[in-house]
Formats: structure tokens, sequence, C-alpha cells
């Protein structure tokens, strides 16, 4: 069987207009931006204008972009930045248990460090409580920090109601939406939400790997936490990556431009793998929100009974790659926080499987994937302890 | 993230497990671990002449879990009882060209679930009756059961265990860790899961020492 690839929510390939403009920026704008040279100027310009091109995507007409090596580089950059020379004792920040690590670890951090931490509470679906927001703010509240798209279970924060449950209460409460998920299946759109800091990758995004950038609304508005010689920001010293930079301008700009027919071309794989599995597995539980409610490009499920590095492992065996929230699959032996978050006990959450769509993946594949998902299943629960 | 991959061995018996399912009516069974805690292995067995004439295993894990479910089955197929109980998991490590430091601890399990099934043969069969008097020695060698997932050995030996001290059916214990230690919170689940099967335990208490 060829190869399938259902995890793209780990990292989707480059596509191939993206690897074509790769290849021309490195062959001809390795340069660095320096002053009053015709090719350092050119690397500035370039640089002004991928800005210019990814404030536009987002629909932000003043602001400003800082490019980082990524996702986690960006939202830790923004929250040190924030909390650079905050007094620690009077500082709380707000976040929600589900959060992408590159939040919630940043958080725990200052948590020990003295700060008052809110990790709110979500539903079964992975939706933030209202009102426990509401209840989490107050006059020492400096930053809230939100995942649009859940890298785990797919639940789109309904963010328009919590950034303006945030800017009611004060507008002062600096807003941070990590999109790094979200890019390729959401419109954002900075014009209308009062995001103060968005972050995304190009990884994700059928770009370049080792870039990501934080958009921001209003420039100079964190400090910085790294230090060295300044040419584009004083908030990511050294040299640019301007090949990536110019790249990462690119594939956002295909991501906006195909977002409609991302959509249509990921639900319809979406459908036809949750129909499939709802109809022909017995014992399991969608994680996540139900189809129509969740990201497009997102499947969750947890087979009962048995663990998910044994499925992960059996379709690696037939060239398909997939994620699983096992404990024993993951770095640290921890049960996924995210799934324990939405109420999937340790049982539950050894055996989920994640599936994550892309441009590459086809109806074709997603039938190839169930022919070999359920024996695989059926398999694994005929030599389990537990039935 | 380092290199961590199975060996051909275990890929072999994780994809085609030997001795898999239930013995009904077994001479002597067993199911150690816990779906809360991530795996879980049983072993049923039957005795010929003082030796392991049958013995099949079940298992909810993941592939080492299995792998080494069907080596130590294989493994202490065809032995008499007492050769069966002298198998080690270092045993079952060797003969499945070793594991990732981080999956040592299946290896354990599956020796526990062969040991607990003859211990049941012993006293159902046999009439022996196992007593052991809970001590901080007897402590000591349960926690040998534990495995630091970092370096694939016991807690005990990795020298995580500080001080321990048992006394009117309390353990109280000093474990320390690296403040960046991705497998503390492992551990100690790993620790109260241990001591807290042991029927002399009424409470487990455990400080942690970051350094």
């Amino acid at each position: 069987m060829s190869f399938i690839y259902f995890d793209n929510y780990r990292t989707t390939p480059i596509s191939d207009h993206i690897k074509n403009k790769m290849k021309e920026y490195v062959e001809n704008n390795y340069f660095l931006p320096v002053s009053f040279t015709s090719r350092g100027t050119q690397a500035a310009e370039n640089i002004e204008n991928a800005k210019e091109r990814i404030m536009n995507s987002f629909s932000l007409e003043n602001g400003d972009v800082i490019f980082t090596m990524g996702g986690t580089h960006a939202n830790n950059l923004v929250i040190n930045g924030l909390m650079r020379d905050a007094d620690l004792s009077n500082t709380e920040m707000i976040t929600s248990v589900i959060d992408h690590p590159s939040i919630v670890n940043v958080y725990e951090h200052y948590k020990k460090k003295g700060a008052k931490v809110h990790f709110l509470k979500v539903d079964e679906a992975g939706y933030i409580d209202e009102e426990l927001l509401k209840n989490s703010i107050n006059e020492n509240t400096l930053l809230f920090s939100i995942t649009l798209v859940n890298h785990t279970i797919g639940t789109i924060q309904k963010i328009d109601r919590l950034i303006e449950i945030v800017k009611t209460h004060n507008k002062k409460i600096k807003v941070l939406v990590d999109v790094c998920t979200a890019a390729n299946s959401l419109k954002i759109d900075m014009n209308k939400l009062d995001i103060d800091f968005l972050t995304f990758s190009g990884h994700k995004i059928y770009g370049p790997r080792g870039i990501g950038a934080v958009v921001m609304k209003n420039k100079n508005s964190i400090k910085p936490t790294i230090f060295g010689t300044v040419t584009t920001s004083p908030l990511t010293p050294g040299a640019d990556n301007v090949p990536g930079i110019m790249a990462l301008a690119d594939a956002l700009e295909d991501a906006v431009q195909k977002r409609e027919d991302y959509i249509k071309h990921t639900s319809a794989l979406q459908k036809r793998l949750m129909d499939a599995i709802e109809k022909n597995i017995p014992d399991i539980l969608l994680n996540g929100p139900e189809f129509g409610e969740r990201a497009s490009d997102n499947v969750n499920y947890s087979f009962r009974f048995i663990e998910g590095e044994s499925i992960m492992m059996f379709l690696d065996f037939e060239d398909i790659v997939v994620a699983t929230g096992s404990a024993c699959a993951s770095s640290d032996l921890k049960v996924n926080y995210i799934l324990s978050a939405i109420g999937r006990d340790h049982e539950m959450s050894h055996g989920s499987i994640r599936i994550t769509f892309g441009w590459d993946n086809t109806l074709e594949q997603v039938d190839s994937f169930c022919e070999e998902l359920i024996p695989i299943v059926q398999r694994l629960r005929s030599q389990s302890t537990i039935r | 993230m380092a290199v961590i991959k199975y060996t051909e061995k275990v890929i072999e018996h994780f994809k085609n497990p030997r001795n898999v399912g239930e013995i009904e009516n077994p001479d002597g069974k067993a199911t150690v671990g816990s779906p809360a805690c991530g795996d879980q292995v049983s072993v049923f067995l039957n005795v010929e002449d003082g030796k392991i004439s049958d013995i099949k295993f079940l298992s909810y894990g993941c592939a080492s879990n299995i792998a080494t479910g069907s080596i130590v089955t294989e493994l202490s197929k065809g032995k008499t009882v007492e050769q069966a109980k002298a198998l080690t998991w270092k045993d079952a490590l060797e003969e499945l060209g070793g594991l990732p430091p981080v999956k040592v601890h299946c290896s354990i399990l599956a020796i526990d679930g062969l040991r607990a099934a003859i211990h049941d043969y012993e006293e159902k069969v046999l009439g022996i009756k196992h007593e052991r008097i809970i001590d901080e020695s007897y402590i000591i060698e349960e926690l040998k059961h534990v495995i630091y997932p970092k370096t694939g050995e016991n807690i005990i030996d990795a020298k995580l265990v500080k001080y321990l001290k048992y006394e009117d059916k309390e353990v109280y214990m000093e474990i320390s860790f690296d403040e960046t230690d991705v497998y503390k919170q492992n551990v100690l689940e790993e620790i109260n899961e241990h001591l807290g099967e042991i029927k002399g335990v009424e409470k487990v208490d455990i400080k942690v020492v970051e350094y």
C-alpha cells in the first residue's frame, strides 16, 4: 500500500509552490539586511514586504510582525516579553487547561515564580466556560492566552465571545491567540477581533520549517528577552531567516487563498472517516466536538479496552502515520492532559488515536485506512485483559 | 528526542505473539498492573509433573507489554515450576535483545504476572501459604520493581530514593529528581501503585526533593 500521512497537525509537508519559492529564495535572497547597500536594503525590503503580506492575511492594517523560529518560540516570546518586568505577586494570567504546551508550560513557570495563574476548566467537548473566564478576571489580570483550534481534539474556541468578555472587563488585558493549527481552516480577522498578539508557524501551513511569527497590533508592546545584534527587531536579535520569512508569507497567502477549498476537502474526508468508524467499530468515544462543530481537519477517537501505541504501530507497519494520546507512547509517560481535562479516564485516553487531514489526503486513503484499522482494533481487543 | 525504537525481535513478538489467550480452569492465574496505570497482563498456567505444561497470557498495553508477555510465556513453557520462578525480567529483556529504558517496566510486569500465577498455583493446588513479614527490606524489594524510565534501572539502584522509613503501617520516603525531570510524575504513580498493593501498607507519604 502507498504511504498515508494522517498526522498533518504534527507537521504538514511543504507544498510544491513553496518548495520552488524556497529554492529561489535560498539561491537568490540569502543576503541579510544591511543599510545603504543594494542587496542589504533589498533584503530589508523583502522582510517589510513579508510583514505587510502577513498583516493583510489577518486583515490587520497597522501593527508589526516579529519573526520567530516557530509557534513555540512565538508564544514564549510574547508571554516572557510581557512578564519580564511584571511584579509577579500582583500579576495574574489566564489560559485554558487544554491549551498548547508552549502556553501552558510557560504559565507553569510563572506560577512557580509566584504569579497567580488560572487554567480554566473546559467542558467535555473542550470549550472554555465563559462564566469561569468572567470570574477569573480582575484588576491584576495581565494576559489571556488561548489556542484557537485545540491541537489534540480540534475544538474551535469561541474567541469572539471570549475576547469580548476579556476586553469588556478591562481593555488593557492583553490577548494572545495561537492559530498554528487554525490557519489552514479558519478565517482570522484582526480588524474585527481585538487580538493583541497572534502566533502561527510555517511548518503547519505547507510552508518552511523553523519559522513562525508573532503578529501584533501595537509595536513595542513587549520587552526583549533575548539579546544580541539587532537588525530587524530588538525582540529577535541575530541573523534574519530571510528566505524563510519570504516563504512564510507566501505559505500564509496560499492558505488564505485556498481556505474555502481546504475546508470542503478536509470536511469530506472527516465525514467519510467518522461515518465509517461510528458504523464499524463498537465501544468508541469521540474526543472533541461533533462533526460540523470541530475543526474540519481533525478526528480523534478513543478505542476502548486497547492501547494507542499498539494501534499506531500496527498502522505504521502498513505505512500509515497517525498520532496517539497514549501515555505509553509519550516522551514523559504521562497521561494526555487534554483528554484528562475533557473527562477521559486513563484507560480511555490510552486508546486514543488522532487523525489529522491535509491537502495530500484522499477519500480512497480514508477507505484504505479503515480497512486496516478495523481488524487491528478487533485483533488487539481479542488479546486484551479488559473487554 | 532520543532515538527510541524496538528491536526486530520485539516487533516480531508484538506482531505474532505466542501463547495469547486464556486457559479454562487453570491451575494458576493472575492479573497484574491496572488499566488505570496503562498496562495490565493476565497469565494462566497448568502444571503437570512439576512442569509448566501450558501457559497463556492476555495483555492490555503497548508493543513492549505484548512482546514481553509473549517471550515470558515462551521462556517458561516446559520449564519446572522452580526454573520458571527463577526467571527474571533481565532474562526476558535479554531474550528480546533489550528494550528502550522507558519501556523496561513492561518486562517487569510480565515477570510479575508469571510469578503471581505460580504463586496462585502453589496456594490453590499445593496448599502452600505464602506469608512474609512486611518490613523495610520488603518495601525496598517492592520498590525495585519501579523502573526509572530515563535509565531503565530500578529506582533503588538509580539512587533516587534518599530516605525510607516503614513504621505503623506507614511508608515515609524521600525521593529526588532534577527540576526538569519529565518522569517524576510517572515514578510517583508507579511507587503508589506498587506500595498500595501491599496489605501491610496503609499510607504512603513521599517527599519530593527537586534539585
